[in-house]
């Protein structure tokens, strides 16, 4: 079952418009032929088609990790972590 | 004063003797003074190159000590004076191996020195000057022990990424030098590298799982950023805290382990996500049943293995509406795309999938009739008006509810549906079974293992889905053995009594049967039908077992049986159904075979008016079309005969042909040969 998103390279959000400009790529790229591209469109196309195909080729994880999110850390900080004592040769020596 | 001259020459044969017997044994230091002794007397050239073999062969001996003591200093450890000698011998004789040796000694003095130099540079409290240290003793021995500390005094620098170019080119030995090889990972912003050597460590201290735990933050933050390495982190997450990891790292866990499964599905490696999402959770949550039902569609692309969960779970998750609501095309439509025509996408798509497996042989019937059952099943609870299941798995397909114990509140509920119904159909009752614990019972049937639904099904109960089930068991068990002409049906068939009588389909199944003139036998299904026929009010049912029972008769009959019990049977037949076809026509073929037996048995008396009074009162014409063929023959045997004899046999031929048809050309024929004969 190929999924026509990933061979044109669009999202499941993508317009026609959108649709029409990456099949037209994929066309001069030539990494697929001709008919299979055109299928990948003509499913894009129809809704129903469409639909089937994001229900089969997209998965959402983030419903299943719930509401758990990582605590927000800021952009460039590094944790200013100790070296810890054990791994200290010169600490654990002295001791 | 000079020796005589033969005197002398005696005494230098003498000494040559003596010089060549010790050069022979290679004494040489005496051989050659013996030859100088022997030289002295008379000076010869000859005696010259022996001396001068001689000294050589003391060289070469004395080398040869040199080396062996140089040996027994190296291993004394004493390295530079082993090297000295070595050095010598090989001013003396260069050989390769002396070449090789050398150099080894000079790297170990190197080494040795280094070594003693090492403690001294570890005991120095400024790491500046350490550093400055290990990078001239690295400079003449660049050994990983050495890297290492050079690498940790960066650490201690705060020197992260030039530690981290260093360590990354070792092969780690050591927790220590794995700890500090993570720390500057960490610093470096590097967290899944620090995670990867942490998670190396043997012995992982609290404080060291503190500083894992004040990471993963960034770790995640990391992750997302770059869109990649989720599962090795998790798998790291894992190694670090095994399955009973602290509750407070149960959400980064849960975290890391959905973002690998994300990962893996972009890389299309679903068969490495089965480890993720198996064993199944007790709970099933509608993301991860969406989640399940892709994965193992994806799989079953690939393994016909994973088609019936693939079946299950696709068809749990099809016949959601919130999951095919919230599509991103459904959202953008709105009503103008219906749920059910995407539905029915979704549903080809698997019948396709089962399909290509089929083409290739390798869906079992088992596998065919659970699709059947499943999808018959989410069907009929589709259809069902169920707000009381607002926000749960409903409707589902029985494999899910029992894996997830959802068949008790799907039960109650379809016990209200049977309640509220106002006519009983078998469907709800049906629907209802197969999520009852004789359920598995029931989907053995459909796929034709009757005789492990029998094994399994549970004992008669006051529980009326249970004895439902055990009827239906029963009567697949009855039809199958029917099917196969076994004889002793009946049992079966009144275990399953209540339920043929309650639904008209069973009773259609075994008329269905009674029919088909093709099954082997139909004798226990004719005894199993007469006795049921009595308490199933329908002609329909009484017309098939007529029509069963006259196959059996007929049955019987081809086995040459006395014909007596049979046309008892068929008089039981004609009571059932008296206006049955086939058994009054079975009635009359028993009359033509006994008419013929007693035709047959007269002719062999050649009793010929007894014969035709058997013809006359059957009255069937083929009886009497053989009757007449009989005397045809034997009237042109009498024509040979004399007279007399002729005469008295024409005479009982014509009175056997009167009686049986007078108008019979044979009769007017003997009549008028009689006539002529008495003339």
């Amino acid at each position: 079952m190929t999924d026509p998103f990933t061979l044109l390279g669009v999202d499941k959000t993508a317009d026609k418009r959108q649709i029409l400009g990456r099949v037209a790529v994929a066309m001069r790229e030539r990494r697929y032929d001709a008919k299979q591209i055109a299928e990948a469109q003509k499913e894009l196309f129809d809704p129903v088609a469409r639909a089937a195909a994001e229900f089969s080729h997209f998965i959402d994880v983030q419903g299943c990790i719930g509401d758990f999110a990582p605590e927000a850390v800021a952009e460039a900080a590094i944790p200013e972590l100790e070296l810890l004592d054990a791994f200290d040769e010169k600490r654990t020596a002295q001791r | 004063m000079n020796k005589p001259r033969t005197t002398q020459e005696t005494d230098l044969q003498q000494k040559l003797q003596k010089a060549e017997r010790l050069f022979a044994r290679h004494n040489y230091p005496l051989a050659k003074q013996t030859f100088e002794a022997a030289l002295r007397l008379s000076p010869d050239e000859a005696l010259s190159e022996k001396i001068k073999q001689c000294e050589q062969q003391i060289l070469l001996a004395k080398r040869k000590e040199t080396i062996k003591r140089a040996r027994r200093l190296e291993k004394q450890g004493k390295y530079g004076e082993a090297l000295s000698l070595f050095e010598k011998a090989a001013d003396q004789q260069a050989e390769p191996w002396l070449t090789s040796k050398i150099t080894e000694l000079r790297q170990k003095q190197a080494h040795a020195e280094a070594s003693g130099h090492l403690s001294d540079i570890d005991a120095k409290n400024d790491p500046e000057a350490k550093l400055a240290a290990y990078d001239a003793l690295l400079a003449v021995n660049p050994s990983t022990e050495l890297i290492e500390k050079k690498a940790a005094c960066l650490v201690t620098l705060g020197r992260f990424e030039e530690a981290v170019g260093l360590y990354s080119k070792q092969t780690l030995a050591n927790d220590r030098a794995r700890y500090h090889y993570g720390y500057a990972c960490a610093r470096t912003g590097a967290y899944l590298a620090a995670l990867e050597q942490w998670g190396t460590i043997e012995h992982k201290s609290n404080a060291l799982l503190a500083q894992i735990e004040a990471m993963l933050p960034f770790l995640c933050r990391e992750l997302e950023s770059k869109n990649g390495g989720w599962v090795t982190a998790y798998q790291l997450f894992q190694t670090l805290y095994g399955p009973e990891q602290p509750e407070c790292f149960a959400g980064y866990a849960h975290y890391l382990k959905f973002g690998a499964i994300e990962e893996l599905w972009r890389m299309e490696a679903f068969a490495d996500i089965i480890e993720f999402i198996e064993p199944h959770p007790e709970n099933l949550s509608l993301p991860l049943l969406d989640l399940c039902a892709k994965v193992y569609f994806k799989l079953a692309e690939e393994d016909v293995h994973y088609l019936e969960p693939a079946i299950s779970y696709w068809l749990t998750a099809i016949y959601n509406d919130r999951l095919l609501a919230a599509l991103t095309i459904k959202q953008q439509q709105g009503e103008a795309l219906a749920i059910g025509a995407i539905r029915e996408k979704l549903l080809r798509r698997l019948d396709d999938l089962i399909e290509r497996h089929a083409r290739a042989g390798a869906v079992s019937n088992r596998t065919r009739a659970f699709r059947d059952v499943e999808i018959r099943v989410i069907r009929r609870l589709s259809m069902l008006p169920a707000d009381e299941f607002a926000g749960s798995l409903f409707p589902c397909t029985p494999t899910i509810a029992f894996e997830y114990g959802l068949c008790q509140p799907i039960l109650a509920f379809l016990e209200k549906q049977r309640n509220a119904a106002t006519a009983q159909s078998e469907e709800l009752f049906e629907t209802a079974a197969y999520f009852s614990v004789a359920g598995p019972s029931l989907m053995m049937i459909e796929s034709g293992e009757e005789g492990q639904a029998l094994a399994s099904i549970p004992k008669q109960s006051n529980d009326d889905l249970l004895n439902y089930c055990r009827q239906r068991v029963y009567l697949a068990c009855a039809l199958k053995k029917a099917e196969q002409g076994e004889k002793q049906l009946k049992k079966y068939f009144q275990e399953a009594l209540p339920l043929i009588k309650r639904y008209r389909r069973h009773q259609e199944e075994i008329i269905k049967l009674a029919y088909q003139d093709a099954l082997p036998s139909h004798i226990g299904l004719a005894d199993a039908m007469e006795r049921l026929s009595s308490a199933i009010d329908s002609a329909e049912f009484r017309e098939a077992t007529a029509y069963a029972m006259a196959m059996k008769a007929r049955e019987l009959l081809f086995q040459n049986i006395n014909p007596a019990p049979i046309e008892k049977g068929l008089k039981k037949a004609l009571s059932i159904d008296p206006d049955s076809e086939a058994v009054k026509n079975t009635l009359t073929d028993i009359a033509l075979r006994k008419g013929f037996d007693a035709l047959d048995k007269a002719f062999k008396k050649q009793k010929t008016v007894a014969a035709a009074e058997i013809v006359q009162r059957n009255g069937d014409p083929r009886l009497a079309e053989t009757f007449f063929n009989t005397m045809e023959r034997w009237y042109l045997t009498v024509q040979a005969w004399e007279h007399q004899e002729r005469l008295n046999s024409l005479r009982e031929f014509y009175q056997g042909c009167y009686l049986v048809d007078r108008q019979h050309p044979l009769t007017i024929r003997i009549a008028k040969d009689l006539k002529e004969q008495q003339r």
